[in-house]
């Protein structure tokens, strides 16, 4: 049995137990990054810098920060509360990230880095209309990434204010207001220059706070083999290898995470930042160990907090989020706490600034090109970026407060809704000569359609598919099966009809 | 309306195809055999993926051994999930299970054997091919020639 004190038998709140080292390691964190941000802003003197961070980056940092954008707020606090609520089934989500890191190199990270090489390309839907020559395509693919953006930011948002107010003990509308003044600082300023600069930091955190927490996890649980018996003398379901979820939610999960990470935008996006492509060779591994050891700790304490519950040793959670907040206040070090916290600010900060810096690219230069505008001036496409920027994250705090039905509907389709819409256009479309443009038109469609029609038919009219399979898992397999259908009784932009440039790439 | 289709440059993309239709039919259909068969045709899809992905360079330096990865990587996965089904379908209810390394067999397998070999697998894969297999030099040269043509036309 676990020794935990009476106390802690009745439910904390947080924010009114919070020690102040815990707080002072957070702020002198967020005062590190927003330094960060006013820094690389004297280093941000072109478009490319912005968006691309002037393709000077090693390894380590692109690696880590494709890494640490896949992460996510999700990872850091919806993991453990996921482990929480359904037990074993969320590692059909966990462990696929190390795998799907040497897949997306395989497959993507050698054409993408080209494809820069060759062309000027800052953005996804860039090399989309390099390889297909159709302003339809772009339109399509910029506006299912502008849509994702804007869900994926509404719900990072709210996971920096649910964060920060745990750990500041403000309201949540300061909380947020805090973190949000030090994620313009550098986004608007630095763009990827100083995103990258960030994302290493914040990984390099996440994956030591991760390790530290997860020896600590199991230490409280005395192991996972007592707290796997614990757990499944109380509810045996949630020790098993689908944990409460349907079996097949388990496995499209699985496809959908494995195959789709190649069709992330902010993960694919950072391989146009190489210095060098030859840099490529060391990335799979760096992405995947650091995701891998980053991943530990929603495992051991999300499971370990819920054996916890079970065996009566800690009053039920109210909310399954607040597993990962409370286990680190209660039941490990301050210090510990404050880093490992200062991650889970990271983790969401990360993956923000990769999103307004995406979704800055589309409204300032995707969209207006789609439309047959053109910039007069780098400077002058430099100064639209940064507008666009704060435009982004204005647009996304008032849709959080303002439209919630829209975050919510947003919120769940993200991941579907890049994976759908590039993984074909990109992840097959840059590898195979025969790939059209209108398989890649009809492609973009479902993508589009598919993913925004279901998502109102599960939210609104409580639609769901049969044996619990996840709808985005569908579209991305429809999508990938009308791209490969349709390029195969039509012509253009395939085989000889392919610029000689891009055909380079396809044969590289 | 003419085929598009070159069997030596397309047979990846086509058993893609497949694997994607039968992954769609399981899902349709569900129960055990469902899952068995989404399972082995979503591993067969993740394989024909990585495959489309290197096919180029498989071409250019005329090797199999790309293919010979991927036979390891669907061992791996193959055996893993089969290792899955048996446990998971002997006790669905995961009652008085029996333990192996601290979790039931079938979480077990997922933890131990579905997680990190096939990764570590691949990912090292990746830079051991690296330099003789997917980029090399001339290619280096080559590419640089293109883009300062590029920039030159700018």
């Amino acid at each position: 049995m676990i020794a935990v004190p009476e106390a802690v038998l009745a439910q904390v709140s947080t924010t009114e137990t919070m020690n102040p080292l815990i707080v002072g390691v957070v702020a002198v964190y967020l005062l590190g990054i927003a330094a960060i941000g006013v820094w690389a802003t004297g280093q941000t003197e072109s478009t490319s810098d912005f968006l691309i961070a002037g393709k000077r980056f090693g390894i380590w940092a692109v690696a880590f920060a494709a890494f640490a954008s896949i992460m996510s707020g999700f990872g850091f606090i919806g993991g453990p509360g996921l482990f929480y609520d359904g037990g074993y089934g969320f590692l059909w989500i966990a462990i696929v990230a190390p795998l799907a890191f040497p897949v997306s190199w395989f497959v993507l990270g050698k054409k993408m880095r080209l494809m820069a090489e060759v062309r000027e390309i800052f953005t996804i839907p860039d090399a989309a209309v390099a390889r297909f020559d159709s302003e339809a395509v772009r339109l399509l693919v910029s506006v299912s990434v502008l849509l994702g953006v804007i869900s994926y930011l509404g719900v990072q948002f709210l996971a920096i204010a649910f964060v920060l107010q745990t750990v500041l003990g403000v309201s949540e509308v300061t909380a947020l207001a805090i973190g949000l003044v030090v994620i313009s600082i550098y986004t608007i300023g630095g763009g990827m220059i100083a995103g990258i600069f960030t994302d290493l930091i914040q990984g390099g955190i996440m994956v030591i706070g991760s390790v530290v927490v997860f020896l600590l996890a199991l230490d409280t649980v005395n192991g996972f083999s007592a707290m796997n018996r614990e757990l499944s003398s109380q509810i045996p379901e949630l020790a098993g290898a689908f944990g409460a979820f349907p079996i097949m939610l388990g496995l499209t999960w699985y496809f959908l995470f494995l195959v789709g990470n190649s069709g992330q935008p902010h993960m694919a996006h950072k391989l146009y930042m190489l210095r060098d492509p030859k840099l490529l060779k060391w990335g799979a591994p760096i992405a995947a160990l650091s995701y891998f050891a980053a991943s530990l700790m929603m495992l051991a304490l999300g499971v370990g907090m819920r054996s916890l519950v079970e065996t009566g040793q800690f009053a039920e959670l109210a909310n399954p989020d607040n597993a990962a907040p409370i286990f680190l206040v209660e039941f490990t070090p301050a210090i510990v706490a404050g880093v490992v916290l200062a991650a889970a600010v990271g983790a969401v900060m990360s993956t923000s600034d990769a999103f307004i810096n995406i979704g800055a690219a589309n409204l300032a230069r995707d969209i207006p090109e789609s439309l047959g505008f053109e910039y007069a001036s780098d400077r002058q496409e430099l100064r639209a970026h940064r507008v666009a920027t704060a435009l982004i994250i204005l647009v996304s705090v008032l849709l959080v407060y303002y439209v919630e039905i829209l975050v919510g509907l947003l919120g769940v389709v993200g991941w579907g809704l890049f994976a759908a819409a590039i993984v074909p256009l990109l992840g097959i479309g840059l590898n195979w000569k025969g790939a059209t443009t209108e398989g890649a038109i009809a492609a973009g469609v479902v993508a589009l359609f598919g993913n925004l029609g279901l998502a109102i038919a599960v939210q609104f009219y409580g639609f769901s598919l049969p044996h619990g399979s996840a709808t985005e898992a569908l579209t991305l397999l429809v999508a990938i099966v009308v791209m490969i259908a349709v390029s195969l009784v039509t012509n253009t932009k395939a085989r000889d009809d392919i610029d000689d440039d891009i055909e380079r790439v396809i044969d590289s | 309306m003419a085929l598009n289709f070159n069997p030596s440059e397309d047979k990846y993309v086509v058993g893609g195809l497949v694997a994607a239709v039968a992954m769609l039919v399981a899902m349709y259909f569900g129960g055990q055999a469902g899952q068995i068969v989404f399972s082995a045709s979503a591993v067969a899809f993740i394989g024909l993926y990585v495959l489309i992905g290197v096919q180029s360079s498989e071409r250019r330096h005329d090797t199999n051994v790309f293919k010979l990865m991927i036979a390891g990587l669907w061992l791996i996965l193959g055996v893993a999930f089969a290792l899955l089904w048996h446990f998971h379908f002997q006790n669905p209810a995961y009652t008085d299970p029996t333990y192996w390394l601290g979790f039931p067999r079938a979480t077990a397998v997922v933890v131990y054997l579905l997680w990190m070999p096939p990764a570590l697998y691949l990912m090292f894969a990746y830079p051991y091919l690296f330099n003789t297999y997917i980029w090399d030099e001339e290619q280096v040269a080559e590419f640089r020639t293109v883009g300062s043509d590029e920039e030159g036309n700018k």
